[in-house]
This record gives structure tokens, sequence and C-alpha cells, in this order.
């Protein structure tokens, strides 16, 4: 596959790969803005909506920073280059997005559960009153919180759409799960319990892991058998491996329990 | 010094997470497909070692029960 596509270097079917890089970059977003959200809260009940908001902008602020910075950045480097390191990102990541899904779904480890977080953020943070001013330590959990949670949805934005030159179509995806849970969050000012997180973790690892596969493939020098359609070939073995997987860790679980 | 190297700690974390079992398979399957790719066609190399590599996660997670 050569790298001087007009629409885009690394995929000939810009149709199906910018449906799957929207609902990438929706479902991780939608995932990691759920757990920020649920920090938020914590420290606007706690320490104030002040700091609380004072300290998902100043998050907000440092995420775009990266993202404007390291987006054209990663746009120049050579296309070969670019495949190896992006696919290799992504599979990592999308490897680890997959054991984490694999392991609650079967029971090994628990479902995220958003209220219990809430609580346990509540009691770190004190439980005291809410107060006018700014609260340092309030400021800093609420900081870190969206910029720890939003890194991952910046790397995801940042690389599918500089391998695709569509950080825009990338960011367009991020930005309408951002608004989704923001949205949400005003209106039923709780933690958000019933987003199926697992689900979408799930989806959103296996498309990581088969970009992953493909590209840094290719930036290793493998030639896929079918050229870009082995994309849609390698999404459905990683998901039937996937859901083969699941179902043999249960029974092992109940073999055990 | 400590602040770049803290940094570089952060960086470490975060690409290789909670296991690193992960990040050490992905290269040594992309060292493997490239070698192998010098003879023959190696794009199955790349699903046999993901495959490989996510077994073993889940093993060494889940205690040793084979997945």
């Amino acid at each position: 596959m050569s790298g001087t596509l007009s629409c885009h270097p690394l995929c000939h079917d810009c149709d199906v790969s910018a449906s799957l890089l929207v609902l990438a970059a929706f479902a991780a977003s939608l995932v990691e803005m759920v757990e920020a959200l649920t920090i938020v809260l914590a420290v606007g009940v706690t320490k104030g909506w002040r700091t609380a908001l004072l300290g998902v902008a100043a998050a907000l602020a440092a995420l775009a920073i990266i993202i404007v910075g390291f987006g054209p950045l990663l746009s120049k480097l050579p296309i070969g280059v670019l495949r190896l390191i992006i696919g290799s990102l992504l599979l990592v990541f999308g490897l680890q997005w997959l054991r984490k899904a694999i392991l609650r779904a079967s029971g090994f480890k628990s479902l995220h559960d958003e209220d219990q977080i809430f609580a346990d953020e509540v009691a770190a943070l004190g439980g005291s009153t809410p107060s006018e001013g700014i609260d340092g330590q309030g400021f800093a959990v609420a900081f870190k919180g969206v910029l720890l949670e939003g890194l991952e949805v910046a790397f995801i934005v940042v690389t599918f759409g500089a391998t695709q030159h569509r950080v825009g179509l990338a960011a367009l995806g991020a930005l309408a799960a951002v608004l989704l849970v923001v949205i949400v969050g005003v209106v039923v000012h709780r933690p958000l319990a019933r987003v199926p997180e697992n689900s979408l973790k799930m989806i959103v690892g296996v498309m990581l892991t088969s970009f992953g596969i493909f590209w840094a493939g290719e930036g290793v020098g493998a030639r896929w058998p079918g050229s870009d359609a082995a994309l849609l070939g390698i999404i459905a073995a990683v998901a039937v491996s996937t859901a083969l997987t699941i179902a043999w860790l249960r029974t092992k679980q109940r073999v055990t329990a | 010094m400590t602040l770049l190297r803290r940094f570089l700690a952060g960086v470490v974390e975060f690409v290789v997470g909670d296991d690193w079992i992960l990040a050490a398979g992905v290269v040594v399957t992309l060292v493997c497909a490239w070698a192998v790719g010098r003879v023959v066609a190696s794009w199955w190399v790349l699903l046999a070692g993901v495959a490989v590599t996510m077994g073993l996660a889940l093993r060494r997670a889940t205690g040793g029960q084979r997945p």
C-alpha cells in the first residue's frame, strides 16, 4: 500500500475508516469522560463547584495544548515511521483496554462502579462542606482526574486523526461524547453508573488492537492479504477471539467457584 | 533532572500500563514479524503474536488458569 493516496495515507476505504475513527474516538471519550465526571462531581460536592470547574478548565487547557502541539508534529513524520510508532502504541493501549474488559466480563475483575468510586472520592476529600474560595486539594484532584482520563482520549484523537489526516473528524467524535457526558451530568447531577462502560471499553479495545495490528504490521513491512480489506478481517478475528476467550474464562470461573 | 526522570517514568507508566507483558509482547511480536518478513509473508506472525501475548497476560491475571 502506498503512502500517496489523496484520501489518507494508511487506508483506501475512506468511509469505513472514517466511521470507525469517529466511533472509536466517541466510545473512548465516553468511557473516560464518565470516569472524569465522577471525580469532578465528588470535588464539586465536597470542595465547591468553583474549585471543581477551575480544575476542569486547567486540565482541558493542558489537553488542548497536547493535541494542538503533537497533532501536526506526528503528521510530519515519514509514513513508515508513523505507521510503526502509532501502530505499536495503539496495539499496546488496545490490548490493555481489551485485557481489562475481558477480565471484567468474565468475572475475574469487578465491574466499574461509579457510585462506589464517587463515595470513595468524597471520603478521600474529607467530606467537608463546600467553601467559597478555591481549595488547593480539590483543584488538584479535579485537574489530575480530568487530565489523566483525558490523556488517553487525546492520544487516540491525535494518533487516529494524524494517521488518517483527519484530526478534526476524530476530535468531533470525542467532542460529541464529552458534550453528551457533560449534559447528562448536569441534568442528573450524580455519577453516571448506568453507562455500559465495559461494553464500550471492549469495543474500543477491539478497534485499537485491530488498527494497531494492521498499522504496526505495515510499519515492519508486512503485506496484508487483500490489502486494506484485511482490516475488517482483523477486526472480526479480534472480536470473535475476545468473545471466545470470555466464554472460556467464564467456564473456568464457574469450575473453580 | 528529577523532573525529567519523573516525566520519563510517567511516560513509561502511561505506555506500559498495568501489565508489562503486553508491552513486551508487542515488541517481541513486531521484531519477529520484521525478521520473518525478510524471508516469507509475515502478517500471520502479528496475529499469532498478539494472541499469545494476550493469552500470557490473561493467564497471569487469572492466577495461572489457562484462558
